[in-house]
């Protein structure tokens, strides 16, 4: 398996799509912060981490890493079965489950794992810069993004398993990214619709849940009002997002497994 | 330990109302060069597929190298190589890239195998082109080092030859027979050239509509497709009798067409002209010619 996941890395370290998506991800989140006035010479204002987090994190996994995580897991996943290289893994003589344990293990290194890096790397940067600021309290925080990597795994899985299931990378995207915008409209529109509060249901609420903090109070610090953001995680976040998270995922890689398993390649 | 390593009883494959395979039955020894011959959707490929565990028989047994068991299957997989369709390669790489990728995932350590490989089949000038540029018999090609890169016990060959040049086709011929001849390769091969076959084959499976059509060995063929005189006269009933009875030949064909195929006497032949001509027979079209594999495939198929 451990050749498998090698030769992935192989191929995935070699297809410009991926360096494309790593590239954009590398640079999106600091033209945010560089509109924000934070990154720049001319700056309008200095951006701490702490005002970051509670203020451009969330949009920031939701516009631009989530969108790269579907790409990066979508074509590790699939790619192989859309030009059908992953055929020679079968008559290799490498066993399915091997070969698709491979390909779920290389696909979260690739998508979730490096998004969620992506996702920390600006509030490290800016705590460098800025150091962290008054808004928010930084282990919160970093509890908070440690529990974003559940539901970005959650998603991955999903990703992975539509992939997997349609053997294409571009269909796979397609779908995921359809999903990813019904499910970030429509659980906005049935919270509206019948006044529900929907959070460790879906991948997309629950790591809304935990990035945004619509809970402050000002306060006068130094002459200046300063919106303190309540970041407190409770023991039921932790066990709600993890629970929901791993149990969607392994539902969703049972599906993606079984289907793997049991189907004739073209 | 018996020579039989590949063994295929009754393998029987449906996709939805349609029988791909109905009943297939061969067996396949170490050494041998098998050819697998028969018209598009046949079920060729399908064997092949089944063979590289890429579907799944709807019946029947396949047992290679002794095993029949899923893990035992994947372990005589090892230690064979797949050429199916067309080569299957990442666009966007090298040659060697490609390569070096089936290296890393076959886990053959020696990473000199690449331009070993690479060589053989000649494509160790093609440097940063990618496979994308390729044509289609540098991606046969490909595809074959690819086979080659585990160094494999037995290969199994969808249309090696597609695409290649004629001075690529004799490469890849003796290059086939080499690893036969010097290393016991054992091969199963799927070409529509069939001249191609015939000069490497020593066993030849027929098969049409997913049946098995007939099987027979390269002598078998040899005898099967001998040389014989084409006769067309003015009776070819009478001359049919005269030939059996007088001339002492003792395998006369009536064809469609009411012409006769001789196949014995054919040195007498001028001593054969003569006792027809005695008896009033005039000859109207006399040739000598030879069934080959084409002929005997048409035949196999037709039936």
């Amino acid at each position: 398996m451990i050749n498998i996941i090698k030769s992935l890395n192989y191929g995935a370290r070699r297809d410009p799509v991926n360096w494309i998506t790593i590239g954009s991800l590398l640079v999106l989140p600091f033209l945010g912060m560089y509109v924000m006035g934070a990154v720049g010479g001319d700056t309008l204002q200095q951006v701490t981490p702490s005002f970051y987090f509670a203020t451009q994190l969330m949009a920031i996994i939701f516009v631009i890493t989530c969108f790269g995580m579907i790409i990066l897991a979508c074509n590790l996943v699939a790619g192989d079965a859309g030009d059908k290289t992953m055929n020679y893994e079968i008559m290799a003589g490498h066993s399915r489950t091997k070969i698709f344990a491979a390909r779920m293990m290389a696909g979260f290194l690739w998508g979730a794992v490096l998004v969620f890096l992506l996702t920390i790397l600006p509030l490290g940067y800016l705590n460098l810069a800025y150091g962290w600021g008054l808004e928010t309290d930084p282990e919160e925080v970093l509890l908070r993004c440690l529990l974003v990597f559940f539901p970005t795994l959650r998603f991955c899985a999903f990703s992975m398993m539509t992939a997997s299931i349609m053997r294409s990378a571009g269909k796979g995207i397609a779908v995921s990214y359809v999903a990813y915008l019904a499910l970030a409209m429509g659980t906005s529109m049935l919270q509206e619709l019948f006044q529900v509060t929907i959070t460790y249901q879906t991948s997309m609420t629950n790591a809304a849940f935990l990035l945004v903090s619509t809970n402050s109070r000002n306060v006068v610090m130094d002459g200046r009002t300063v919106a303190l953001y309540d970041t407190a995680v409770t023991p039921e976040m932790i066990y709600n997002t993890i629970g929901f998270s791993v149990l969607f995922t392994v539902i969703y890689l049972i599906v993606a497994y079984i289907n793997f398993k049991k189907r004739d390649r073209d | 330990m018996s020579d039989v390593i590949v063994d295929v009883r009754n393998l029987t494959k449906q996709f939805g109302r349609q029988l791909a395979l109905d009943d297939v039955t061969f067996q396949i020894k170490k050494g041998s060069i098998v050819g697998l011959i028969g018209p598009n959707g046949a079920g060729k490929t399908t064997i092949m597929k089944i063979m590289g565990g890429l579907s799944f028989p709807t019946g029947g047994a396949l047992t290679m190298y002794g095993a029949s068991d899923e893990m035992g299957l994947n372990h005589a997989r090892s230690r064979m190589s797949f050429m199916i369709e067309t080569p299957y390669e990442k666009e966007k790489m090298t040659a060697r890239e490609n390569l070096e990728k089936q290296r890393i995932q076959k886990g053959i350590p020696d990473k000199r195998r690449v331009e070993e490989v690479l060589k053989i089949v000649n494509l160790e000038n093609t440097g940063k082109k990618i496979v994308k540029n390729f044509s289609l018999g540098m991606r046969q090609r490909l595809g074959l080092a690819n086979a080659l890169m585990g160094k494999p016990e037995f290969m199994v060959l969808d249309e090696p030859i597609n695409g290649l040049d004629p001075e690529g086709i004799v490469e890849i011929r003796e290059l086939l027979r080499k690893l036969n001849k010097e290393d016991n390769v054992t091969m199963m091969i799927s070409s529509h050239i069939l001249s191609e076959l015939s000069l490497l084959c020593t066993d030849y499976i027929f098969i049409n509509h997913g049946k098995i059509k007939g099987r027979l060995t390269a002598e078998e063929l040899k005898e099967a497709c001998s040389e014989f005189y084409h006769l067309d006269t003015d009776n070819n009933e009478k001359a049919s009798a005269i030939l059996l009875r007088e001339c002492g030949v003792t395998r006369v064909e009536t064809m469609e067409d009411g012409s006769l195929r001789m196949y014995d006497g054919l040195d007498r032949i001028h001593e054969i002209s003569r006792t027809l001509y005695e008896n009033g027979i005039i000859p109207v079209e006399l040739s000598k010619n030879e069934v080959n594999l084409e002929d005997y495939y048409m035949k196999m198929v037709r039936e």
